[in-house]
């Protein structure tokens, strides 16, 4: 908000320089965002915080601010305003409103005689410096003194107020309401009706716009019609042109949620919508109305016909209680009580000494912020200065913090595939149609945005593999090979179908991506490279009851559709699937234009963690040495790794305790024979003794014997 | 036989093993002198019995003393030559050492785990618990717990996505709502669904299950629905913080504050606090970091002021402790949130928020 340094020292009586004043104005009241010289005055562009618009939007409301924060007085003579008296106005109007709630106080009060011309130079200039364009001299006062005293105000030409069906809006309804003075019915008076809009209303506004009003609109009609929208913006017809003579000036009172669900709905926000919407002082229109008048009588001088105020119900000072040990103990220092009664009383908060620690403090109705003892206490707080405030560490008992183990598993996978050369990436959890396209993913599976801010992000990401991928097809421009990994979240429409019954904790599921890409490679050594950085982060975890599985899935076939149907496995721990690994389909590939191929693994984290293992225990070393044989088997091509093991483990027994293929080999000859060479090291040991080469001969011959019976041929 | 032809061996073989020239030459040599069969030592000494007992007395003493002789030189003229020998061997390995190291692929972590793991370490130092929460949130916990009620002004300091109401699952008929609201306690309040504009709900959820005292941060992702520029960005990363007790004051959360910083940055650093406006904080502060570019001095990055805003903060509001079940006046704290993402800029002077999700591996690669 826009404010004039000249302008404020007409009402403190401040020496500071205006970027002095900025910068107090910062570190005790809200942010001076710049000053700017602007001819013989300076504009200060101050973001002031929205629980202060009420009390100090206005260059007076700025003054007891700037007051409270220099301690330099108020020139009181500048806050006058003249007596008005109620007399002829309730000879020619009638003000109604409808219901108080909607508008808790109105005040209308007529000048005539008015002569419509320019508005004096001075005048002009500040409305400028504070960013409002002149129009005339009676609109103009109303927007100067609404920057005077935050106050919107509303000028009519009450020649245009209409007075044909004047019966009409005695609504029958509201014949409870306690008769007002001022609201008495006068059949030849024209009257300005406080109601919300019919079906179908329409107004022209002074923007040359015509809006369709709703029954949520809270409008300023006459007898017939709407005037104006209340509290946001004036009606066309009834505004000032050069013809006016008789005008009525409107300082009003509006619900302020009303005030901001109306100019959401018509998508129209102003000056006084914007002042409204945050909730003003009921007892601000008074002095504000009456500052306007006294205004335009200066500017054309013109003669008052009187004043009507509708306020049913009083707006009055809040009373608190302030206790001094409490502001104390939330600041963490001891404040002299002195320093808290100027402090308060410099904020124009009336203050008694209930006892000699407690005060019984008085709100003016202008400060709407401060509701709560607590508020009050950040007034005095901020006074003090919270640079003044020492930093002091919390004497509290010693306790380890609670920890996260799911944080803690998380941070270990993330260091581990760091040192598999892994490149950790985050995504956005966006998506949209085009992008799915692509992916042949189903768009109805996923949670859709209300209000996305492009195609882009019309959707949750359901599947933060895609994500990754694009980011890998990306990438490849680039480099010849890529190792990206990261931990994301899936939104999940519907857990049921995509996460078997039993692990649907919610829609939302920690998922972690990893992503091998190399250029030129067919695919199949990044496949068992993957493969084998998934068995180390499980092992890592603790976690031995790890195998993979390709057929008879737990997933749904839908999650397996972006892989290549030949070269995927479903990631089992114990009887629970975990996630996929395979090659992303080379049919995905071409369609994002991937210069590789991607294998990539998609991992349920949140159940992984639950199942990692935190405790490892030393495995004793054998004293007795092992035996090592190797043994090479040719089989037919389609023979699963799996199958040969199980073979080898039946007949291996007690002692065989580990099994390592360390050849997996083919040629063209015996691709063409469909015939491939596994060759495996065996080792043999025992914890009660030294094995004879005797003893395990024979283990081998029977090895030799079963793979022979399998039809397989054993390499001599 | 005599001496002189002692003397004469002696000689040859003196001047001949020192110019051997490597050791096939020195073996040659070697046969020579003192083979079995032919060595000319060998031959004397062979001879020896021929002589007069006399002369086979001295001539023998000499013999073998010229025998031993004879040995060191060759022993010593072999461990000269084998040295030389090696010394070529070796020199034939010569490396260029100006040739570039070998590139092994080193993995990297994102800058924001980088920070995030820091910020982490720093608070648990201090007795902070790390929590994590819901990203897809109900407005409840979001906005109205935190004393941010519908149709306030204030709902506008947070620009948010909201998810379309009543989505229906692939099964035809399960509310998507009830799911995410499975195992939350707001299943009757303001449940709109909606992406988290900030972590702060955590704490609410945290304060639901928990009693003071408590200290906790809430790291995590945050969504804000806004246009992207290189300040800002679609989804970015806060961490929420909170500590209640009986006694935490403003003075305290200076100190944790300032403990963060220093740690953080690795050298003194000075902040501010100035008065601000968050509904769930009352004192409610904005704070300043003096600009770690340089030094508070005053630069473009601190806008010549020396100082950057950095988080926000505050005394927890009353309504808050309210809207957890607390009993009002039985504790007080704070709780504030600060931005990894701007931090990590800060950081490793990272010029546009967009990297952080571009996924491209020439920036990954660098941290």
């Amino acid at each position: 908000m826009k404010f004039s340094y000249n302008w404020l020292k007409e009402f403190v009586s401040f020496k500071e320089s205006p970027e002095k004043l900025a910068e107090l104005l910062t570190l005790k009241s809200f942010e001076v965002e710049s000053v700017e010289k602007a001819g013989g005055d300076w504009l200060l562009n101050i973001a002031l915080l929205p629980n202060r618009i009420p009390d100090a939007s206005g260059h007076m409301g700025l003054a007891r601010e700037i007051s409270a924060v220099t301690g330099a007085k108020l020139k009181n003579d500048a806050f006058g305003v003249k007596k008005y008296s109620t007399g002829l106005i309730r000879q020619f109007l009638d003000v109604k409103v409808e219901n108080s709630q909607d508008c808790p106080r109105y005040m209308a009060l007529m000048i005539d005689g008015v002569k419509v011309k320019e508005s004096p130079a001075w005048l002009k200039q500040r409305m400028e410096l504070c960013g409002l364009q002149p129009i005339n001299n009676l609109v103009d006062a109303a927007n100067y003194t609404m920057l005077e005293t935050g106050q919107p105000l509303h000028v009519f030409d009450y020649s245009k107020l209409d007075n044909k069906e004047g019966q009409k809006y005695e609504n029958p309804n509201h014949k409870s309401q306690i008769p007002n003075k001022s609201q008495t019915q006068n059949p030849k008076n024209k009257k300005i009706v406080v109601r919300k809009a019919k079906k179908g209303e329409k107004l022209l506004c002074l923007d040359d716009k015509e809006y369709e009003l709703n029954p949520e609109t809270l409008v300023i009609a006459d007898s017939e019609k709407p005037v104006a929208i209340a509290g946001i913006k004036g009606g066309k017809e009834s505004g000032i042109n050069s013809e006016t003579r008789t005008i009525v000036l409107e300082a009003a009172n509006f619900n302020p949620i009303l005030i901001r669900s109306g100019s959401k709905s018509l998508n129209l926000k102003t000056d006084a919508s914007y002042r409204f919407e945050h909730g003003l002082d009921p007892n601000l229109t008074d002095f504000a109305i009456r500052r306007l008048a006294d205004l335009i009588l200066r500017l054309s001088g013109e003669n008052a016909k009187g004043i009507i105020d509708v306020y049913p119900q009083k707006t009055l000072p809040l009373k608190l209680l302030f206790h001094l040990e409490y502001a104390d103990r939330l600041i963490g220092i001891q404040i002299p009580p002195q320093f808290y009664k100027n402090a308060l009383l410099s904020l124009g908060i009336n203050l008694e000494e209930k006892n000699k620690t407690d005060f019984i403090v008085e709100i003016p109705t202008m400060r709407r912020d401060l509701i709560i003892e607590e508020d009050v206490i950040e007034e005095a707080a901020r006074l003090y200065g919270y640079e003044k405030m020492p930093a002091i560490l919390p004497g509290i008992p010693l306790f380890p913090p609670e920890e996260n183990a799911e944080l803690f598993w998380e941070n270990k996978i993330k260091n581990n595939l760091l040192g598999f050369g892994f490149n950790e990436s985050f995504i956005y959890e966006f998506t949209g149609d085009k992008e799915l396209a692509g992916f042949e993913e189903p768009a109805k599976d996923y949670l859709e945005l209300e209000n996305p801010t492009s195609p882009e992000t019309k959707y949750l990401t359901a599947r933060p593999l895609i994500k990754y991928i694009q980011q890998v097809s990306e990438n490849l421009k680039n480099f010849d090979s890529t190792r990206v990994f990261g931990v994301a979240k899936a939104f999940i429409k519907d857990p049921v179908s995509r996460w078997r019954p039993g692990l649907n904790g919610g829609c939302e599921r920690k998922q972690l991506i990893l992503t091998i890409a190399q250029k030129g490679s067919k695919g199949e050594e990044e496949f068992y490279e993957l493969k084998g950085v998934i068995d180390d982060t499980l092992e890592s975890l603790g976690i031995a009851e790890y195998w993979y599985k390709d057929e008879n899935c737990q997933f749904p076939i839908s999650n397996f559709q972006l892989f290549h149907p030949y070269r995927k496995t479903e990631i089992y721990i114990g009887n629970q699937a975990i996630g996929i690994l395979g090659e992303i389909h080379p049919v995905v590939a071409k369609n994002i234009k991937s210069k590789a191929r991607i294998v990539a693994a998609e991992i349920d984290f949140s159940s992984l963690w639950q199942l990692a293992e935190k405790e490892a225990e030393y495995k004793p070393i054998s004293k007795y040495p092992a035996i090592i044989r190797d043994i090479a088997i040719i089989v037919p091509f389609n023979i699963k790794t799996e199958s040969i093991l199980n073979v080898i483990e039946n007949t291996g027994g007690e002692f065989l305790t580990d099994i390592d293929l360390f050849d997996y080999f083919y040629d063209e000859k015996m691709k063409n024979k469909s015939q491939k060479s596994l060759a495996f090291h065996l080792r043999f040991e025992s914890k009660e003794k030294t094995l004879k080469d005797e003893e395990i001969d024979e283990i081998m011959r029977k090895i030799i014997d079963d793979v022979d019976k399998k039809g397989w041929i054993v390499r001599k | 036989m005599d001496s002189n032809e002692l003397q004469k061996i002696e000689k040859t073989a003196k001047n001949e093993v020192s110019g051997a020239k490597n050791l096939d030459e020195l073996n040659d040599l070697r046969i020579k002198f003192l083979g079995r069969e032919r060595g000319a030592l060998t031959l004397v000494l062979r001879n020896l019995k021929n002589l007069p007992q006399e002369e086979r007395k001295i001539i023998g003493k000499n013999a073998n003393h010229l025998k031993i002789l004879t040995e060191e030189l060759f022993e010593k003229r072999g461990e000269e030559l084998k040295k030389t020998e090696f010394d070529s061997i070796l020199k034939k390995e010569w490396l260029d050492v100006t040739r570039p190291g070998a590139k092994i692929e080193r993995g990297s972590l994102h800058p924001i785990t980088l920070v995030r793991c820091e910020v982490e370490k720093i608070f648990s130092s201090m007795g902070f618990g790390v929590v994590e929460g819901p990203e897809v949130e109900t407005e409840w916990y979001n906005f109205d717990a935190l004393n941010i009620p519908k149709d306030h002004p204030a709902r506008d300091l947070w620009d948010t996505f909201w998810l379309k109401p009543a989505q229906t699952g692939a099964d035809g008929t399960r509310k998507v709502a009830e799911n995410f609201l499975r195992n939350s306690a707001s299943s009757l309040r303001s449940s709109a669904l909606l992406l988290r504009t900030h972590t702060s709900p955590v704490q609410i959820r945290y304060m639901q299950s928990h009693n003071p005292p408590i200290r906790i941060i809430a790291p995590g992702r945050v969504y804000r629905y806004e246009a992207t520029d290189a300040g800002h960005d679609i989804q970015f990363h806060h961490v929420e913080g909170l500590m209640i007790d009986k006694h935490i004051s403003i003075a305290n959360f200076k100190a944790v504050i300032l403990e963060l910083f220093k740690k953080l940055f690795g050298k003194e650093v000075k902040i501010r606090l100035r008065p601000s406006y968050f509904p769930f904080v009352e004192p409610g502060f904005e704070v300043d970091l003096s600009c770690i570019v340089c030094n508070a001095k005053g630069c473009p990055v601190c806008k010549k002021t020396g100082w950057s805003e950095i988080m926000g903060a505050g005394m927890v509001h009353p309504k808050v402790f309210e809207a957890v079940g607390y009993i009002p006046r039985n504790q007080q704290g704070f709780a504030f949130g600060i931005g990894l993402d701007r931090i990590t800029m800060m950081k490793y002077k990272i010029p546009d928020i967009r990297l952080f999700h571009s996924g491209d591996l020439r920036f990954l690669k660098q941290f």
